[in-house]
């Protein structure tokens, strides 16, 4: 071959490498805004997949002149994706966003502030009240914020669905251990019948008759000695939440959620009630014997009997065709009861070049339109109380259960749901009291924490964490559990 | 036939340089000068204009972070038994491997493939086998216990560890998985073992020397390059394990593996302390650098390079 054919010949080599490598990068460089679409984040598994479809063909079918790219993340990290874009400036037009890291969000500067769009569609008021009043709960404001100049609410982001907690129950472990839930309302809370069952009336009952049925559906079903069939699953930080509220205790004041209130008598029953479910009762199973199973997955092959998650738990529990249905959180101190709201939202970035479009897909996606289309998947309560009837009956969801009392859902978002304790620094407390509960009901002995050394631990471990929020009594606390972090630090 | 001069030559050598130069300087020593920058300040990374200059106070807060302080624990933990452990697995294969036997290379493929195939495809593997209900190392334990539990040596209470779900055995589990990766320093001791001179061996032999004896006073020194190099690598490695963590346990149960680079990550990329991440990396390089160095130090003792006195 000769030297200038295989000049050529690397020459075009180099060229097609390069196109190769480059060319997708340079069109969608090359492109102007109007040549773009919008691009919508959101993650979800297959029934999700199933039901944004459904969201984004009757949006085009609405706006045909509208462009949209719909961007399907997995659910694993979804949230890291996403952040992690927001802060590269390369985030999408709009995308989902759950409530926990929204305060982080709304303080980065790298949202678009919605409250223009609202009172454009007249759907504002004085200060968002109208667009309050049509959302269930906590549901509006846990995308928005007073603005400290201007002492206006702001609106970041727009609730799409959400809900509450509630305990989920397998009727076969419930059947074995004898027990059924009452459907008369005068029945005490829990009852003993001649016939040999309990009965149970979740509207009634307490947490002391809540453990008396946690520790009657823990059975060894083999008689080999180990037990088969647990009550309930190991609980992390937020889903014990409701127990922690029922026992008086909570994790911020709820004035303005900026100041600790993770210690104190009350936090340490709520602390000693989580240990002895474990340790003392031992009605939830061990994390290791829980294994590599995810919560769904325990109760389905029956390991675990009751599962205490959200909304969302609905939809793999429907499309199991597991013979199952829900109660309600027992009550605590003064006969009160709560569970937690959560709730999902879509924002919209900053640098949107497509911004009137983005509100047009989140306007129609937060109006009835929208909310019956999630409402009829029942994949989690929508955020519009309008769609209330939508998602009762539930016409696209799996029907492989029947006679769910779903009604309970709104029942507790209506009657007893409270706003989740989050704030700008949701994420170091979090983790914080997660770290603090695990120690209490840790496998290993010699690091197992006892209730005042595990609230000593969130008080004193992390200076940074005292820094950022501290206790709403600094010396209540500082008497009552410094000595114990002194000892432990020794 | 033309000649360049020497300027000309040089313009030519960084020419063909150039690419790599770029690349170093972009994507390497630029990133690097800016995470020392960093290291120093505190930022969100959200917006340049929220960045602020805090001197060494990221160095301090490290200090005094208790996360840390449990980061390094493990870390060490794991660098501690993953590194002499893997020196050892690895070295045990070489020794095999450098057998005369018929087929031989056959075994040193299957040796070696693990090393290249690495990454998330083994992890996702080892995640089976680590499940403590249906993972293939509990159903052999449980198949063993149940035998000793019927001739009376294990009590009815017993049970297989959790592997990566039970605290006190999720660092032990990612160190046998670390072994997993031992074909490609066995090759290098390989390599080592086939130079050691044949007479040495023999003339040990006619002296009287045991397998044993000859082992520890011709092969070990004779391939304590090898294990020399194997040793720093597995030090550097090993103290910036991640992807495990990461994956299988996300620095959990209970903080247990908790990896000091995985907190580093956890800082920068979901807390976005930008500052602090940064300085935490400078912190691991200089922990690195200073273990090296140590262990560059120490080989003067124990490495025997041929030719020398």
């Amino acid at each position: 071959m000769t030297f200038p054919i295989r000049i050529s010949l690397i020459f075009i080599a180099v060229c097609v490498s390069l196109y190769w490598m480059f060319a997708d990068t340079f069109l969608r460089y090359s492109q102007t805004t109007e040549d773009q679409p919008m691009v919508v984040a959101h993650w979800g598994d297959h029934i999700d997949y199933q039901m944004w479809s459904e969201i984004f063909e009757a949006f085009r079918q609405k706006h045909p002149e509208i462009r949209v790219e719909r961007r399907h993340l997995p659910s694993t990290r979804y949230h890291q994706k996403i952040q992690q874009q927001i802060v590269s400036d390369t985030a999408p037009d709009l995308f989902m966003i759950q409530d926990e890291p929204f305060p982080h969000l709304m303080a980065s500067g790298k949202l678009a502030d919605l409250s223009p769009y609202l009172k454009a569609k007249n759907r504002w008021g004085e200060n968002g009240e109208v667009v309050k009043g049509q959302y269930w709960g906590t549901a509006v404001r846990e995308f928005g914020k007073y603005d400290l100049e201007s002492g206006e609410w702001k609106q970041w982001g727009m609730p799409v669905w959400g809900g509450c907690n509630l305990l989920f129950y397998n009727k076969a472990n419930w059947n074995r251990a004898r027990i059924q839930v009452s459907k008369s309302p005068d029945m005490p809370g829990l009852e003993k019948s001649d016939d040999g069952w309990w009965y149970v009336n979740d509207n009634k009952w307490t947490l002391d008759e809540f453990i008396e049925v946690c520790i009657r559906l823990t059975m060894d079903l083999d008689g080999d000695g180990r037990t088969d069939q647990y009550a309930l699953q190991p609980t992390g930080a937020v889903n014990w939440l409701p127990f922690h509220w029922a026992l008086g205790a909570s994790w911020l004041d709820e004035e303005t959620f900026t100041k600790t209130t993770f210690y104190g008598p009350e936090c340490e029953a709520s602390l000693t009630l989580l240990r002895d479910m474990r340790l003392k009762y031992k009605v939830m199973p061990e994390a290791s014997d829980f294994g590599a199973l995810n919560l769904n997955t325990a109760f389905f092959t029956g390991m675990v009997s009751i599962l205490n998650t959200g909304t969302y738990g609905l939809i793999y529990l429907n499309a199991s065709g597991i013979d199952y249905d829900i109660l309600h959180f027992p009550r605590g101190e003064g006969g009160r009861r709560f569970t937690r709201f959560f709730w999902e939202g879509m924002a919209m970035s900053r640098g949107s070049q497509h911004k009137k479009e983005a509100w047009k897909f989140l306007d129609f996606l937060t109006s009835l339109a929208g909310q019956r289309i999630l409402a009829n998947y029942q994949v989690s309560l929508p955020s519009l109380m309008e769609s209330e009837p939508y998602f009762m009956n539930a016409s696209r969801a799996p029907k492989t259960v029947q006679n769910v009392d779903i009604y309970k859902f709104t029942e507790a978002a209506r009657t007893y749901a409270r706003r989740q304790p989050i704030n700008v620094h949701y994420g170091l407390m979090q983790r914080a009291v997660a770290k603090s509960m695990a120690a209490l009901v840790s496998e290993d002995e010699n690091s197992r924490l006892t209730p005042r050394q595990a609230i000593a631990r969130y008080l004193f471990e992390t200076p940074e964490l005292l820094e950022k929020i501290p206790p709403v009594d600094p010396v209540a606390a500082v008497e009552r559990y410094r000595s114990v972090w002194k000892a432990m630090s020794k | 036939m033309k000649t360049f001069s020497k300027a000309s030559k040089d313009g030519i050598g960084y020419l063909f340089a150039s690419p790599w130069l770029t690349g170093f300087f972009l994507l390497t020593f630029f990133p690097l000068l800016g995470s020392l920058l960093l290291s120093f300040s505190e930022w969100d990374g959200m917006s340049w204009s929220r960045l602020e200059w805090v001197g060494f106070d990221q160095y301090q807060k490290a200090m005094a972070d208790p996360f840390v302080h449990t980061a390094l624990r493990n870390t060490v933990f794991y660098s501690l038994l993953a590194v002499p452990g893997g020196v050892l697995v690895s070295l045990m294969i070489a020794v095999l491997l450098n057998q005369k036997l018929k087929g031989i290379t056959i075994f040193r493929t299957i040796y070696f493939m693990p090393y290249i195939i690495g990454g998330i495809a083994t992890i996702m593997m080892w995640l089976q086998l680590f499940n403590p209900d249906f993972g293939l190392l509990n159903l052999i334990l449980r198949a063993i216990g149940s035998a000793l539990e019927n001739i009376g040596i294990l009590s009815g209470d017993w049970k297989p560890p959790g592997w990566i779900y039970d605290e006190r055995w999720a660092k032990p589990a990612l160190i046998m998985m670390s072994w997993w990766g031992a074909g490609g320093p066995a090759l290098i001791f390989l390599a080592a073992l086939q130079n050691v001179p044949p007479q040495l061996y023999e003339s040990a032999q006619i002296d009287g020397a045991g397998r044993i004896q000859r082992f520890r006073h011709i092969t070990v020194p004779q391939i304590s390059p090898a294990i020399f190099f194997n040793l720093v690598m597995g030090v550097i490695a090993s103290f910036q394990v991640f992807n495990e963590a990461f994956i299988m346990t996300s620095g959990g149960p209970n903080d247990s593996t908790l990896f000091f680079v995985l907190y580093l990550y956890n800082k920068g990329f979901i807390d976005f302390e930008m500052g602090y991440a940064s300085a935490l990396a400078w912190i691991l390089f200089i922990i690195i650098l200073v273990l090296t160095l140590c262990v560059v130090k120490s080989s003067k003792l124990w490495v025997h390079y041929q030719g020398e006195e």
